[in-house]
C-alpha cells in the first residue's frame, strides 16, 4: 500500500521564497512531505501520483483573517441581493434585479413553507439598485397578507417587513422609536430604519439570530470557505466562550468531513467575564487544542463604528460630507482610556489582541495603548494587529513597525464602498489612501487583508483584485499609488495572513512539515492579467490531505 | 395593558461617573423583580462566588436580579428578559460609559415595555474635563441630550468655584433636565422608581432619610379642564423630577405622567360611571413648587 501520494499540477506557488514553485506536492497523511520535481518527490518511496490537479494551479489554502461564522447562517434564508453569489452548496443565486423579481423569489419560498406563522425572512436588499418606486410593505403584502415577512437589506442598517408583521409586532404611528418610516397615509410603511427599529420586529429577529449561531451555519462558513479556497477562516468575535460557544465548535471541527480550518477569537464582548479570566480561558484552549482544525490564541476587541455608518473615530477634519444631523464624529464602542487595562490582561497572558479600529483616532487610541503596555511588561513578538486599520496614517503605520505591530486591512471596502468613501466619509483625498496597502508594506508592517464576510462576501481572490487595481463598484480607480503587486497580495492572502495569526510554523505556505492545506485554482493569480484576478475559477480545497471540491454537499 | 409592561430604567453616564453605585442604590431600594443589562461586565465586577447559576448568557444573582449579556445586542437581550419567568417588573440597563443613552432609549418602545426614566450620572469632579476632551468630549455632551435626571456625583471633591463652573455648563446642555447632586451617588431611591398610584406615594418625611431631600406635594380636586392640564404640564419648573395621576376631564379620565422633562397623558378605558376624581403626586426638589401650585394651576383662572 502506497505510504504517500504526489499531487502533481500546472504549477505550485509555494509562497516559500526559498523554492517558489514546484511541480509537484507531496502530502503524506495531513502533511506535506516535501515539494519538488516528480522524480525527486518519488524517491521518498511508495507512493501513488493524483493526476487530478495536473491542469490546475495549487497555492497555499487562502487564510481569512477576519470574518464571522455567522456568514454561514444567511443562507437559511432567501437571498434577494442585487449581485449573483454563489451558497454554500455552490448554488448560483442570480441576482434580483427588479421589485418583480424580489417578489416572485420571495413568493417561491414563501409557497415552500409549511407552518402559517413562521415569519419569512429574506437578507441582502440593496433597494438603490432596483429601478422605480422604492420597494415597501404593501410591495411584500403581494407575497402573503398573513405570514409575517422581514427583509434585510445588504448594509444590515434596514429593514422591510409587511402588514402582517407590523401587525403582529404592534408596530403603529404613534410608536415614538426614531427609524420608524411613515407612508403618505401616516402609516408605517414598512420599512424600518436602524437596529432600533429594526428589533421592534421581535420574533422574525429572533428566528434570524437563532439560526445564525447553529452548528449547521458553522458547516455552511466552512462550505464557503471551500468553494473560494481558504483552508483557514476565523471567527474574529460572535463566539462566546461558554461551554456551549466553545463546544459547537468542539463538535464540528471534529467531525470527519469539516472542510476547514478555524481561528476563534476569545470576544470580550461577546463573553461575561473579566480580562484576566478570558485570556486564562482563551490559553488554555490554545494550549489544550480539541483538534487539529480549531485554533484558538486571540482576542478581539472593538474601538470604533464604521465608516459608512459615520460611526468611525476619525481625526479632524472628521467626516466630509454627512447627512443632516449627524454627530461630528464617530462613537466609541469602549471608552478609550479603558484600552491599556483591557490590553494589559490579554497581553500578559501571551495572546495577540485584534482591535477593531476603522478610523485613524481608534488606531490612535490603540497603537498608544500598545506602546505603553509594552514599557511596562516588554514583550517580544506580540503581533498585535490593527483590525481593518482603513484610514490608519503613514506615521501610525511607522509607529505599528517599530512596536512589532501587524495590520488587517479592510480591502474589500474600495469596491463596495469606495465612491460613497470619496463622495461623503472621507472625501477624496483621504478616500485615496484609505486601505493603505502600500504604505503598509513600504513602512515594514506586515499585512493581511480581509471580507468581514458577511460584510463582504468571503472570497480571497476578490480581496487580492481590490488591493491590486483599487476599482471602485463605478470603476474609477481610488488611489493609485497605494495599488500593491499580486505577488504581495499573494503573501497577504497566505503566508502572512498564518503569521498574523500565529500559525505560520505549520501553514500559510506550501512546504515539508506544514498541514497540506491548498487552494486548488484554475489559472495562476501570478500570470493572469491582474483585473482578472476576481475571475480566476477555485476547483476546492485540500485541506489536511483531503480533497474538497467546491459546490459539492458533505 | 400598560401596567404589564416592564419598565426600563437607563443609567447612563461616563466612566467612573458613579454607574454602578447607583445601579446597587436601586437593586437595594427596589422590591419589584428587577433584570440588569449591562455593557461592560468588566465594569460591573460581579464576584464569581455571588453568582447563583449560569444559563446561556444569563447571571443570577442572590438578590434574585438577572443579569444578561448583551452579546446578540440590546434588542435580543429584550427579547430574552420579556420571556423570562417570572417575568422581571423592571429592566435596569446600565450604559456602557461611552454609550449614548438617547440610543439605548431608543430601543424601549416595544411590545412588553415601558421607558420610564433615563438618569445620567455626571463626575463632578472630572465632567468639566471629560466635556472638553478631544476623544471624548463630544459623547459625554451627547449623553446629556437623553437624560429625564442629571445627578451630579462625588460634589464632595468640588469647590465652589468647581460647583459653580458645572451649573453653567449643565444650564447650557441639559437646560430642561432636572439637576440634583451627591456624594456616593446617594439620592432617594423614591425618584428612581416609579410613582406609584398617589394614595401610596411616599410621605415628604419618610424622603429625607436618604441624601439629597426630595419634596412631594400631591393634589386631589374634581372635573378639570384638558386645556388647564397640559398647560400645568408644560409649566411644571425644571426642579420637578416626576408627576403622576389620574385626571377627571369631561372627556373622560387621563393617566398624567412626566419624567423629567417629558410627560403624556394617556386616555384611559373606564367602565361605567363618569370619572369626577382628580388626584395627582409630584416630586422635586425642595421649594420646586408652591403648596398651593397644583390648585393654582388647575383650578383658579389666571
Amino acid at each position: 500500500m502506497a505510504e504517500f501520494t504526489i499531487y502533481c499540477a500546472r504549477r505550485v506557488i509555494t509562497m516559500n521564497p526559498g523554492l517558489p514553485f514546484a511541480e509537484a506536492v507531496a502530502v503524506k497523511g495531513d502533511r506535506i512531505l516535501g515539494v519538488g520535481d516528480l522524480a525527486e518527490l518519488q524517491t521518498w518511496g511508495d507512493h501513488t501520483v493524483d493526476e487530478s490537479f495536473r491542469h490546475h494551479v495549487i497555492t497555499p489554502g487562502f487564510v481569512e483573517a477576519h470574518s464571522h461564522a455567522m456568514t454561514g447562517g444567511m443562507w437559511n434564508f432567501t437571498y434577494l441581493g442585487y449581485f449573483d453569489r454563489r451558497d454554500p452548496d455552490g448554488v448560483l443565486w442570480a441576482g434580483c434585479k427588479t421589485m418583480a423579481e424580489v417578489v416572485a423569489r420571495l413568493r417561491e419560498s414563501e409557497s415552500a413553507m409549511t407552518d402559517p406563522s413562521e415569519p419569512l425572512i429574506g437578507w441582502g436588499l440593496d433597494p438603490i439598485y432596483l429601478k422605480g418606486e422604492r420597494l415597501v410593505g404593501h410591495h411584500l403584502d403581494a407575497v402573503s397578507e398573513t405570514r409575517p415577512i422581514f427583509i434585510q437589506h445588504a448594509s444590515g442598517h434596514l429593514a422591510t417587513v409587511n402588514t402582517a408583521l407590523l401587525a403582529q409586532e404592534e408596530i403603529t404611528e404613534s410608536n415614538p422609536t426614531p427609524g420608524i418610516q411613515l407612508g403618505g397615509d401616516g402609516r408605517p410603511n414598512g420599512e424600518l430604519q436602524e437596529p432600533a427599529a429594526m428589533s421592534l420586529a421581535i420574533t422574525a429577529q429572533r428566528r434570524f439570530r437563532a439560526d445564525l449561531s447553529t452548528e449547521a451555519s458553522k458547516w455552511n462558513f466552512a462550505f464557503e470557505a471551500r468553494n473560494t479556497g481558504h483552508t483557514l477562516i476565523t471567527d474574529l468575535g460572535g463566539t462566546p466562550m461558554t461551554d456551549s460557544g466553545v463546544g459547537a465548535w468542539k463538535s464540528v471541527t471534529s467531525s470527519p468531513g469539516f472542510p476547514a480550518r478555524v481561528m476563534v477569537a476569545g470576544s470580550f464582548f461577546a463573553t461575561p467575564m473579566d480580562p484576566d479570566a478570558l485570556a486564562q480561558m482563551v490559553v488554555d484552549l490554545r494550549d489544550n487544542p480539541a483538534n487539529d482544525k480549531l485554533k484558538f490564541g486571540i482576542i478581539k476587541l472593538l474601538l470604533d463604528g464604521s465608516i459608512q455608518g459615520f460611526t468611525a473615530r476619525i481625526s479632524w477634519p472628521y467626516y466630509h460630507n454627512p447627512p443632516e444631523g449627524n454627530a461630528e464624529n464617530g462613537i466609541w464602542v469602549m471608552p478609550p482610556e479603558t484600552m491599556v487595562d483591557a490590553l494589559e490582561a490579554f497581553h500578559r497572558a501571551g495572546l495577540t489582541v485584534h482591535c477593531h479600529c476603522n478610523g485613524d483616532q481608534a488606531a490612535e487610541v490603540f497603537i498608544s495603548a500598545v506602546e505603553e503596555v509594552l514599557e511596562r511588561h516588554p514583550r517580544w513578538d506580540h503581533r498585535h494587529t490593527v483590525q481593518h486599520c482603513q484610514l490608519t496614517t503613514q506615521s501610525q503605520y511607522a509607529r505599528m513597525a517599530a512596536l512589532g505591530m501587524h495590520a488587517n486591512i479592510f480591502s474589500n471596502h474600495i469596491f463596495y464602498w469606495g465612491d460613497e468613501h470619496a463622495a461623503f466619509t472621507v472625501g477624496p483625498e483621504r478616500a485615496a489612501r484609505m486601505d493603505a496597502c502600500a504604505t503598509a508594506e513600504r513602512l515594514g508592517v506586515p499585512f493581511s487583508f480581509h471580507s468581514d464576510a458577511p460584510i463582504t462576501p468571503l472570497g480571497h481572490l476578490h480581496v487580492m483584485w481590490c488591493a491590486v487595481n483599487r476599482r471602485t463598484a463605478s470603476d474609477a480607480v481610488l488611489g493609485p499609488d497605494e495599488c500593491i503587486s499580486v505577488e504581495t497580495a499573494m503573501k497577504a492572502a497566505t503566508i502572512d495572513a498564518a503569521r498574523q495569526l500565529k500559525l505560520d510554523h505549520e501553514l500559510g505556505s506550501i512546504q515539508a512539515g506544514k498541514y497540506a492545506d491548498f487552494a486548488i485554482l484554475d489559472a495562476n493569480p501570478l500570470v493572469v492579467d491582474p483585473t482578472e484576478l476576481k475571475h480566476i475559477g477555485v476547483w476546492g480545497t485540500v485541506v489536511g490531505g483531503e480533497k474538497f471540491q467546491a459546490g459539492t454537499s458533505r | 395593558m400598560s401596567s404589564d409592561r416592564i419598565a426600563v430604567t437607563i443609567i447612563g453616564g461616563y466612566l467612573g461617573a458613579g454607574k454602578t453605585t447607583l445601579l446597587n442604590h436601586l437593586l437595594a431600594a427596589a422590591d419589584e423583580r428587577v433584570a440588569i443589562l449591562v455593557n461592560d461586565f468588566g465594569e460591573l465586577n460581579i464576584d464569581a462566588s455571588l453568582i447563583d447559576t449560569t444559563a446561556g448568557n444569563t447571571i443570577a444573582l442572590p438578590n434574585g436580579c438577572i443579569c444578561c449579556s448583551l452579546v446578540d445586542g440590546l434588542g435580543a437581550a429584550m427579547s430574552d428578559i420579556d420571556e423570562l419567568d417570572p417575568r422581571p417588573e423592571r429592566l435596569v440597563i446600565e450604559a456602557s460609559g461611552v454609550a449614548d443613552p438617547a440610543g439605548v432609549a431608543a430601543f424601549t418602545h416595544r411590545r412588553g415595555y415601558r421607558l420610564d426614566l433615563v438618569v445620567v450620572m455626571v463626575d463632578g469632579e472630572q465632567f468639566a474635563e471629560n466635556a472638553a476632551d478631544e476623544y471624548v468630549g463630544e459623547t459625554v455632551r451627547g449623553q446629556l441630550a437623553a437624560a429625564d435626571l442629571v445627578v451630579v456625583n462625588k460634589t464632595d471633591l468640588m469647590d465652589d468655584a468647581a460647583d459653580s463652573r458645572l451649573d453653567e455648563l449643565l444650564d447650557r446642555l441639559a437646560p430642561a433636565v432636572p439637576t440634583v447632586r451627591a456624594v456616593n451617588a446617594v439620592i432617594d431611591p423614591a425618584v428612581l422608581l416609579d410613582l406609584t398610584t398617589p394614595a401610596v406615594a411616599p410621605q415628604a418625611d419618610h424622603l429625607h432619610d436618604h441624601g439629597v431631600p426630595f419634596e412631594t406635594w400631591s393634589y386631589e380636586g374634581g372635573v378639570v379642564d384638558l386645556s388647564r392640564v397640559r398647560a400645568m404640564a408644560e409649566a411644571l419648573p425644571r426642579a420637578v423630577v416626576r408627576a403622576k395621576g389620574i385626571v377627571a376631564t369631561p372627556q373622560g379620565a387621563q393617566l398624567f405622567q412626566r419624567v423629567g422633562p417629558r410627560w403624556s397623558l394617556t386616555e384611559q378605558v373606564t367602565l361605567g360611571s363618569v370619572p369626577s376624581v382628580t388626584c395627582l403626586v409630584v416630586i422635586g426638589l425642595p421649594g420646586a413648587i408652591t403648596e398651593n401650585w397644583l390648585e393654582d394651576q388647575l383650578e383658579n383662572s389666571h
